[in-house]
């Protein structure tokens, strides 16, 4: 009687599945023939359009409308990732980060963690930095960056990942700053305009003529020439968040490990 | 008419993926499947979301092809019309690039908190699980 | 339209998903599923690459293949790995 009753109870959860999905497919939400809707192309035409008011000179839209037009609510996001891994540092908080036994792993891993760490460094790095240009960003980059310290601890363990400058209390310090730097760069501009009383906006990016006529630059005019393209605070901030995403990761899989670890 | 058919195939079965998943979170006993099908249920979800975004004529996604850190030439109003016209809806996307990095956060938390739960009551299924008589 | 083959193979990593996600619900043995869930993950990372989501494919592989499935198993270590049908 059980076992029906469980296929019922799955059958039944399939067609509500299906139920909602129809009803947002018969709402138009989904669908193939609906162009962009009006909301979309105000991004797509105006984010890289250096003349309109809400450009951010940068050719991605996603990482601009994530740090630009909605900084303020990514920042509350990045918030809710630190509080996310303090409770992971809390909850961890009273049995102490003891050093399991440090059972080395064979040959083949080691050589291969020893290959992939920088590669995968060098990837994670390389994706947060040109978040402003191409798919990527400090979310993106974090989160790929925090696979090669976890893969070190997995094949050495912790000693030699804090041997290798991973310790946590530096990662700790270097998150706080990071999330506390991104809020200082979200409001310099609103801080500016506050002083010199012009109308400024929180975690504003490029100069709005209309509204507020001072911003971050888009790009520094290189000597030899050429010119440095940084969208503003798109870049800063992607750098920050990736400092702040990977190290959170790092702490929260270092701390994790070592609780729930358990190498006897 | 095939691909409008494959489309909404594939709608209607990551929307039966999130209702599999809800009805097993609810229904299994042992807390590390509630978890499992719960981190499923958030991709499900997220998945959906970003097919919101996507319609017959797009072909690139909401990045302006040709940008590299030395310059980039920025695109004339003509050029932007055409982009916006073959472009995916950047929207759903911007609201789930943070939705999948916050997931893996809170599922670092939940795990922390299974093993907590688990070593504690010796046993990780909920159901007997019995609270401390005070 | 993207060509009918991507549609093809995410159609068909969708019902995948589907299958697996079944699987993991009946399923005895709380490991497996979670080697199941990163397999779903991969059929996942697919349905966004074929619908113009790069962001989150970068994001989703790390995440979703890599490291959710390796924080699963830190759960697991808490108690049983076999669910009894209770």
């Amino acid at each position: 009687m059980k076992k029906q009753l469980e296929d019922i109870g799955l059958v039944l959860s399939i067609l509500l599945g299906v139920l909602l999905t129809y009803y947002l497919v018969r709402a138009n939400i989904v669908s193939l023939t609906y162009g962009n809707i009006p909301l979309a192309n105000l991004y797509l035409l105006s984010v890289p359009d250096p003349s309109s008011p809400f450009t951010s000179r940068s050719p991605e839209v996603v990482t601009s409308v994530v740090w630009d037009q909605r900084g303020y609510d990514t920042y509350f996001e990045t918030s809710v990732l630190f509080l996310a891994i303090i409770g992971v540092l809390y909850a961890a908080g009273s049995s102490s980060l003891v050093e399991k036994g440090s059972l080395i792993a064979t040959v083949i891993p080691r050589v291969i963690t020893k290959l992939l760490f920088p590669v995968i460094i060098a990837v994670a790095i390389s994706v947060a930095l040109h978040g402003h240009l191409t798919p990527g960003g400090g979310f993106q980059g974090g989160s790929i960056f925090a696979v090669a310290p976890y893969m070190y601890l997995l094949i050495y363990g912790r000693s030699r990942l804090e041997g290798k400058g991973f310790r946590s209390n530096l990662l700790l310090f270097m998150r706080s700053l990071a999330v506390v730097l991104i809020s200082l760069v979200g409001s310099i501009v609103l801080a500016i305009g506050f002083l010199t009383g012009v109308e400024a906006f929180l975690f504003q990016n490029q100069p709005k003529p209309p509204f507020s006529p001072i911003g971050f630059p888009a790009y520094i005019q290189l000597p030899w020439g050429g010119i440095f393209l940084f969208s503003g605070t798109l870049m800063i901030l992607n750098v920050l968040e990736f400092t702040a995403v990977s190290t959170g990761f790092t702490l929260a899989l270092i701390v994790i490990d070592s609780i729930a670890g358990g190498r006897e | 008419m095939i691909e409008t058919l494959l489309f909404y195939t594939i709608v209607i079965t990551v929307g039966a993926t999130a209702g599999v998943s809800l009805y097993g979170i609810v229904v299994k006993p042992h807390v590390v499947k509630k978890l499992v099908l719960l981190t499923v249920l958030s991709d499900a979800v997220n998945i959906l979301v970003v097919l919101f975004g996507y319609y017959s004529k797009a072909v690139s996604p909401p990045v302006y092809p040709g940008g590299s850190l030395e310059g980039f030439v920025f695109p004339s109003s003509g050029e932007l019309w055409d982009f916006s016209s073959v472009s995916v809806d950047p929207m759903p996307q911007v609201l789930i690039v943070t939705a999948i990095v916050i997931g893996l956060a809170e599922l670092t938390f939940l795990s922390l908190i299974t093993f907590k739960l688990g070593s504690l009551h010796k046993t990780l299924m909920f159901n007997r699980m019995e609270a401390e008589e005070e | 339209m993207s060509p009918l083959i991507i549609l093809l193979l995410s159609a068909f990593s969708s019902v995948m998903a589907l299958v697996a996600t079944i699987k993991i619900l009946y399923e005895r043995d709380v490991l497996k599923t979670i080697i199941i869930s990163g397999v779903e993950s991969l059929f996942y990372s697919i349905i966004l690459a074929a619908f113009l989501a790069p962001d989150l494919l970068i994001a989703y592989i790390a995440i979703g293949l890599g490291l959710n499935s390796a924080i699963l198993l830190y759960a697991l270590r808490g108690g049983e790995r076999f669910e009894e049908a209770a």
